[in-house]
């Protein structure tokens, strides 16, 4: 399938929800590209994280760390 | 009350001046947002973290307004365009830490704007209070398409063509259009991930999609995982960019100068008595390179806009502030020969350099040569040029004989006859008064403290 069909596909499948006093026009491409990218963004921060643990693991990079760790305790 | 000409696209409210005070309206549709801010802690964290500059509450004048409030005053205003690569780099992750930082407070930026950030001693801040709306489940960002053209197109470009595609932010207001930094984008960021999908699929879903009605649009959602997923996905994109070109006609500039080191020192020394003559509080060193001089001016507690036009010299110049912690100065990308110019509607979303001239003293140190003679600019265009700019000059005259001036004339004819002592003493003489001058010994060149008619 061809990437324009795919996302086609995903927008088919997706609802809206409107954004309170936006006043920029984010453009209809834009919101699909966000879609698309946030899979696969999920996908490869995943593999990403999980790497850079085994990486600190065997002591070859620290971690790094989040500025602001407070808030996700 | 004027309203600034650069605050008119978002109806939640505008900035003004009033008694010489800088005010925010805030209009009733934000009212919702702005309670929420505070309520939310989102306020209260961001300004601990320096990440938003601080407000006060004011007498609300106007009742149409919801609220007016006074935000920290920021004394210089700088555009991107004015920015260098690390600085444009800073800004954009300063905006997305913010991003997501507002989601775990229940709010999202509803823009992504770099005019948005300021470097406030030093430190990159969200200068618009007014950027943070309550975030719905399933929104997609509305800032997302802002951000990729304002930052990380431009940051690409520098960093995969040339640094000084940077400068095209300020002929594309609202940052570089996608399909146009994909066009100009090397084949092999179509291979790297983050840069293949934020901005070449990015711009072909824009193209594809331009015509589409608006209830199409409206089909889109985006979990708040999804949402993060992106943010981070492009905090990674724009820290893996980097910029290293090697060495500028200037990157090296102190240890190729025709100064020996006593000339060097008493230069140094001449200028800090000058300064302590002028005794003001704001510096702008223009050409300051790696800011060398403008180290006199913070001796003195001066704050320091240091200007040049070489690209390297100004990221160098603000790792530098970085790194050690340096609060009172700000380097700036600008060539003179072209200064910032007035931009967006009416020439005035934007302001030129001048209208923000707020220095009491300016410094153009071994920068006059450039300008006459590899510019052709008549002395007393400079001289009326900088009395705008400041009531104080210190200025360094570079005569023919110097070396650096031979070299800019031997490739050259010599069509500058009125470009000498006498001649310069007579065309800054039409702006300004001499308060000192004082030759460098072991050079042929001299120092003047000038102060405007």
């Amino acid at each position: 399938m061809r990437f324009n069909n795919i996302i086609l596909a995903i927008v088919f499948f997706l609802c809206f929800v409107p954004c309170a006093n936006a006043y920029l026009d984010p453009g209809s491409g834009s919101f699909i590209i966000q879609m698309i990218i946030a899979s696969v963004a999920g996908v490869a921060y995943a593999m990403k994280m999980y790497w850079s643990k085994i990486k600190a693991f065997i002591g070859r990079r620290p971690v790094e760390i989040d500025p602001d760790q407070e808030l996700n305790d | 009350m004027t309203k600034l000409a650069s605050s008119f696209r978002d109806p939640a409210g505008f900035i003004f001046k009033s008694d010489g005070k800088v005010l925010r309206q805030i209009n009733p549709i934000a009212k919702a947002d702005f309670e929420l801010l505070h309520s939310s802690g989102l306020y209260d964290y961001l300004v601990k973290k320096e990440l938003l500059i601080s407000h006060v509450e004011v007498e609300n004048k106007n009742e149409q307004a919801y609220k007016t409030i006074e935000p920290e005053y920021i004394p210089f205003i700088s555009y991107p365009y004015e920015w260098s690569f690390d600085q444009l780099k800073d800004a954009a992750l300063t905006t997305l830490r913010i991003q997501k930082i507002a989601l775990k407070h229940g709010m999202t930026l509803k823009d992504a704007s770099a005019y948005n950030i300021q470097f406030v001693e030093g430190k990159p801040k969200m200068i618009d209070t007014l950027s943070f709306s309550q975030y719905k489940e399933n929104q997609v960002w509305e800032g997302y398409r802002q951000f990729c053209q304002h930052f990380l197109a431009p940051l690409a470009l520098a960093s995969y063509r040339d640094i000084r595609l940077l400068k095209m932010t300020s002929n594309f207001i609202d940052g570089i259009p996608l399909d146009l930094a994909a066009n100009m984008l090397p084949t092999k960021t179509r291979l790297k991930l983050s840069l293949a999908s934020h901005i070449h699929w990015h711009a072909k879903a824009q193209t594809k999609h331009s015509d589409d009605k608006k209830d199409h649009k409206q089909n889109a959602k985006l979990t708040k995982q999804g949402l993060l997923n992106i943010v981070e996905s492009l905090r990674s994109s724009i820290s893996n960019l980097s910029w290293n070109s090697g060495d500028t006609e200037w990157g090296d500039y102190y240890n190729n100068t025709n100064y020996s080191e006593a000339s060097f020192e008493q230069k140094k020394t001449i200028i800090k008595e000058m300064l302590s003559k002028v005794n003001g509080q704001v510096l702008w060193d223009l050409g300051a390179n790696d800011g060398t001089f403008s180290q006199l001016g913070m001796d003195l507690n001066m704050s320091v806009l240091a200007f040049d036009i070489d690209p390297i010299a100004v990221n160098k110049n603000y790792l530098r502030t970085k790194r050690e912690g340096i609060s009172k100065m700000l380097p700036i990308l600008m060539d003179l020969t072209n200064p910032s110019a007035g931009i967006g509607w009416a020439h005035e979303e934007r302001e030129t350099l001048a209208q923000r001239a707020n220095a009491d003293c300016v410094m153009a140190l071994a920068l006059i040569h450039h300008l006459a003679i590899s510019n052709n600019l008549p002395l007393s265009m400079i001289a009326e040029y900088f009395s705008k700019l400041g009531k104080h000059l210190i200025i360094e005259f570079v005569p023919k004989g110097d070396s650096k001036v031979d070299i800019l004339l031997s490739s050259r004819e010599d069509i500058f006859p009125e470009y000498h002592l006498d001649g310069f003493e007579k065309a800054f003489g039409m702006y300004y008064d001499v308060l000192s001058k004082v030759d460098i010994e072991g050079s042929k060149r001299t120092l003047y403290l000038l102060e405007r008619k």
